[in-house]
């Protein structure tokens, strides 16, 4: 029981990291509709810059975080401005941009194998790792329930940005058509870019999170397939679909590793995929996809 | 005459909207239809529904007294329906013989093995597929363009090559969505003239959706008006031209 | 020819198979994949098992990693095709990644993660040739019959497709299953090259690779898809002096010809001779136009970088022998070069080069295509605008 109860306090802390992933890509997607697979080097930046900042520049970590969502943010709207803007301008097929995204993601990846080399980092011990104890029933590591805190506080943060602030209604808008949101008067570069800062911000939050679970290194971002994989359970482009659909699968992961055997994690987790789109093709929260003739 | 086509009771919804209500015409066979209203009245909604497109949420569609509710696009096509669309639906990089070849090879088939190995009736099939095809294009005047690509053709003749197209799949009732539309008067005349004749050589069943009204009025045996939906008219051409609920429906909006 | 040529022309022509496939599928059925690697692993596994546990024949091992490889594809099409968009894309991924960690988990039958070795290396390049030569005729054959129409027609718009009587599921699973075989027999081909397979050979990167290839090469283009993979393969094998650049170097190509030239090299278009015929009579204008240009830009900037790119600084040479160097790289002349060309450097340096000057004229010929198409754009628009 007490085990029970400390697996899903783990599936639901990995689950908070994957949903701010994910939710940074299905903002994203809800946008432009196009998979950003340069979505985890942002997560790295913001990794690495925390990184640097707590161990050259001595931060703390308050402001070793705030440097690392304000640099993974601004290279996010980088990343969009040069690969991504020209592309968009020209053509409306997504699928170069996916391409492209790919591409940066490669770039992003191999500028830190190439600059400051593949070795594992660890985090400096900066994020309090010790053992809680839950109520008597269960034990779990302090960072974990700090990760599932910092995850609702940005979430519901974005939550509020989205409804309650002028720019947030304009991104909503321009889920529901960019091109219009366009003609409506929004400036449509500044808006993308700012999604972009949005989207990137919240992955450093989730790059910092992971580095201090795992450890640090140029090819972390790979586990952003994890996240696509959850927003695309809970519907592509769907905010609270990528909340429900990572905490699904965070969840599933822990408990598969707990239980069965962690080499059965990630087969669950793309199981879990495969069955879900056959049974809804479109996410759990997905618009379901018509055409007009 | 045995009615080709019938809509019985046809109602479709979509979430809360109603966009069909009670349709009921029928079509007998050999005659050229059309079917008017305003823009939004639900027209192209009906040939969706003939064509399997959407499924029907009440009534039923008959095909030579056959229902065919449930079909899917493809099985629909196999009974002998062939449509054109208003927005144009050709493979625009393709070339306009292939736009035409595409749909000729419904009717000549050959395996796989074959087609992997361009053995057997590979190279019969091929030339009887181009060969039909070049002759529709003959028929609505593309020949000369064959080679083109259909996207950079002008509009009117994109249509005609949608037209050619449609034939081509050998149907015995053919749905053209507003043939007509962004011609002028002349090449308005010259469709009027093209679909008469393929009418008469193909012996063909023609349901037309269309605006322009001298159009309707030359060429259809019988026209079925519908607005918001519903049938508010039907009958022959001279019938409906004078029918007030008609002029209502188009004149209404200035009261 | 030297092992080490055969053997890059070996390796050219296995990833030209599985390339060829994945045109098929995303090229011309127009459903992008990121998951073929998954059915190379299959083609790989099968054939390398089918060897070494049952004694079969190479030969017919390569055939049934294909046909194995095409009915998991089958398989896997029925249900997961109706997805549209990207949540096929995803799913394909998953797919991919799932067929991996299969082969990585049954440790009884596939040994695990650790790899699969001792495969007889029956990849010689005359078996790799020939089975290209075949498969490439195959697929130009299935492109230019109905079935390619109907592949074409499901890609540009399946609603008028199925209005036109095609069945559209049912082709679109077809087109996996036929990707599906082309990557099993490319996978087995690749076992019997490396005579040592495994399953991080098959990963998210390769599936990557693959379809980056086949846009590159151009969508809807099975020359240009032969065409992209012979010049990726060869960057790569260039670099390879340089390796922990390739890669960061493959990713800015990767975005460079998504900006500059997203159609990829050959657009929709096959390489016949009238494209052919039509490059040529165009190749003087687009000469002195812009390629000049562009190779000189490529050249002043090329030649500093070559410099800096020198491996280590053991290996480095003087600035002057190095611009001694240069003419006998420009003028073909490699033997003048002889002695540093025993040296890394040289080879680095040579490779720089090359790609800039293929870059330059890439670009080249893009920055003249886009001039192009701006004005049938424009010709377009004022049609429209009618």
């Amino acid at each position: 029981m007490g085990s029970l109860i400390q697996q899903i306090i783990n599936g639901l802390s990995l689950g908070s990291v994957y949903a701010l992933i994910a939710v940074g890509y299905s903002l994203v997607y809800s946008v432009l509709l196009f998979s950003n697979f340069a979505h985890g080097g942002f997560l790295v930046i913001g990794g690495y810059i925390c990184y640097y900042a707590l161990l050259k520049g001595g931060a703390n970590i308050w402001v070793a975080s705030l440097a690392a969502l304000i640099g993974s943010g601004l290279s996010a709207v980088a990343v969009e401005r040069m690969a991504y803007k020209p592309i968009r301008e020209r053509t409306s097929v997504t699928l170069y941009m996916l391409i492209a995204s790919m591409g940066m993601s490669i770039v992003i990846e191999n500028i830190f194998v190439v600059t400051i080399g593949g070795r594992f980092r660890a985090l400096p011990p900066v994020i309090p790792m010790r053992t809680v104890n839950i109520l008597g029933v269960a034990s779990t590591s302090a960072s974990d329930l700090l990760s599932l805190a910092a995850a609702v506080v940005f979430l519901v943060g974005l939550q509020l940005f989205l409804s309650k602030t002028k720019w947030g209604l304009a991104i909503r808008a321009a889920s529901y058509n960019l091109r219009i949101a366009g003609l409506m008067g929004v400036n449509v570069n500044m808006l993308i870019s700012l999604v972009f800062f949005v989207a990137g911000l919240l992955a450093a939050i989730g790059g910092i999170f992971l580095s201090a679970r795992y450890s640090l290194y140029p090819q972390l971002g790979v586990i952003t397939t994890k996240a696509f994989v959850a927003a695309v359970i809970g519907g592509l482009g769907s905010l609270p679909g990528a909340v429900v659909g990572s905490l699904i699968l965070g969840l599933a992961e822990m408990l598969a590793a707990g239980f069965l055997s962690s080499q059965f994690r990630d087969l669950i987790v793309f199981g879990l995929l495969i069955i879900t789109l056959i049974v809804r093709p479109t996410g759990l929260f997905g618009k379901s996809v018509g055409e007009k003739v | 005459m045995s009615s080709h086509l019938e809509l019985k009771r046809v109602n479709k919804s979509f979430g809360g909207i109603q966009a069909v209500r009670d349709m009921s015409f029928s079509i007998p066979k050999g005659e050229i239809a059309g079917l008017i209203g305003p823009n939004g009245a639900g027209k192209t909604t009906i040939f969706n529904l003939i064509t399997g497109v959407y499924d029907v949420t009440s009534g039923d569609i008959e095909y030579e007294g056959r229902n065919i509710n449930r079909l899917k696009t493809y099985q629909v096509v196999a009974l002998g329906v062939a449509r054109t669309f208003q927005n144009l639906r050709l493979f625009a990089a393709s070339s306009v013989l292939e736009n035409v070849m595409t749909a000729a090879q419904y009717h000549h088939k050959y395996s796989f093995f074959e087609a992997v190995s361009h053995l057997g009736r590979w190279s019969k099939t091929e030339r009887i597929i181009r060969d039909e095809s070049m002759e529709l294009l003959h028929r609505v005047g593309l020949a000369d363009r064959a080679d083109q690509s259909a996207g950079t053709l002008p509009y009117g003749l994109q249509r005609r090559l949608e037209i050619a197209r449609a034939l081509s799949l050998k149907p015995d009732l053919l749905l053209l969505d507003e043939p007509a539309a962004g011609m002028n008067a002349e090449e308005v005349a010259t469709l009027n003239d093209l679909i008469v004749k393929i009418h008469e050589d193909f012996k063909l069943t023609i349901l037309l959706i269309e605006h322009h009204m001298d159009m309707i009025m030359q060429i259809c045996h019988r026209v079925v008006c519908m607005n918001f939906g519903a049938m508010i008219a039907s009958g022959s051409p001279e019938d409906i031209q004078d029918h007030p609920e008609v002029l209502k429906a188009y004149l209404g909006e200035e009261e | 020819m030297g092992d080490y040529a055969a053997g890059i022309v070996t390796l050219l022509a296995v990833n030209c198979i599985a390339a060829m496939g994945v045109s098929l599928f995303t090229g011309f059925t127009g459903i992008f994949t990121l998951g073929h690697a998954g059915y190379m692993a299959i083609g790989a596994y099968t054939s390398a098992i089918l060897i070494i546990k049952c004694g079969v024949p190479w030969f017919l091992a390569i055939i049934a990693g294909g046909f194995v490889a095409m009915f998991f594809a089958y398989l896997i099409g029925l249900p997961t095709l109706k997805l549209v968009g990207d949540y096929y894309t995803i799913a394909s991924l998953g797919l991919g990644e799932a067929i991996r960690l299969v082969i990585e988990n049954w440790n009884s039958v596939t040994r695990g993660a650790r790899g699969y070795p001792g495969i007889p290396r029956y990849t010689t390049m005359p078996v790799a040739v020939v089975f290209l030569v075949l498969l490439a005729i195959g697929m130009f054959f299935i492109i230019n019959s109905n079935y390619g129409r109907a592949f074409k027609a499901c890609r540009d718009d399946y609603v008028a497709a199925s209005l036109l009587g095609f069945h559209t599921s049912r082709y679109r699973v077809l087109s996996l299953a036929i990707s599906g075989f082309y990557c099993g027999v490319s996978g087995a081909l690749l076992a019997g090259f490396m005579s040592f397979i495994q399953p991080v050979m098959f990963d998210m990167a390769k599936s990557t690779e693959l379809v980056s290839i086949v846009v590159f090469g151009g969508l809807g283009s099975m020359s240009g898809c032969l065409i992209g993979t012979a010049i990726l393969t060869l960057v790569i094998e260039l670099f390879r002096s340089i390796s922990q650049y390739r890669m960061l170097i493959y990713g800015l190509v990767l975005v460079m010809v998504m900006v500059i030239r997203p159609e990829g090299i050959m657009g929709a278009n096959e390489l016949n001779s009238k494209t052919v015929r039509h490059m040529l009579s165009r190749a003087k204008v687009v000469a002195r136009d812009t390629v000049a240009r562009f190779a000189l830009i490529g050249f002043i900037i090329g030649l500093p970088l070559s410099y800096c790119f020198q491996p280590s600084p053991v290996s480095a040479i003087s600035l002057t022998e190095y611009l001694r160097y240069i003419p006998s790289l420009l003028f073909g002349s490699i033997k003048s070069g002889a002695p540093l060309h025993s040296s890394v450097a040289p080879g680095a340096a040579s490779a720089v080069l090359i790609v800039c000057a293929i870059s330059a004229f890439l670009t080249g010929i893009a920055g003249y295509i886009i001039k192009q198409l701006k004005k049938i754009d424009d010709t377009h628009a004022a049609q429209r605008g009618m």
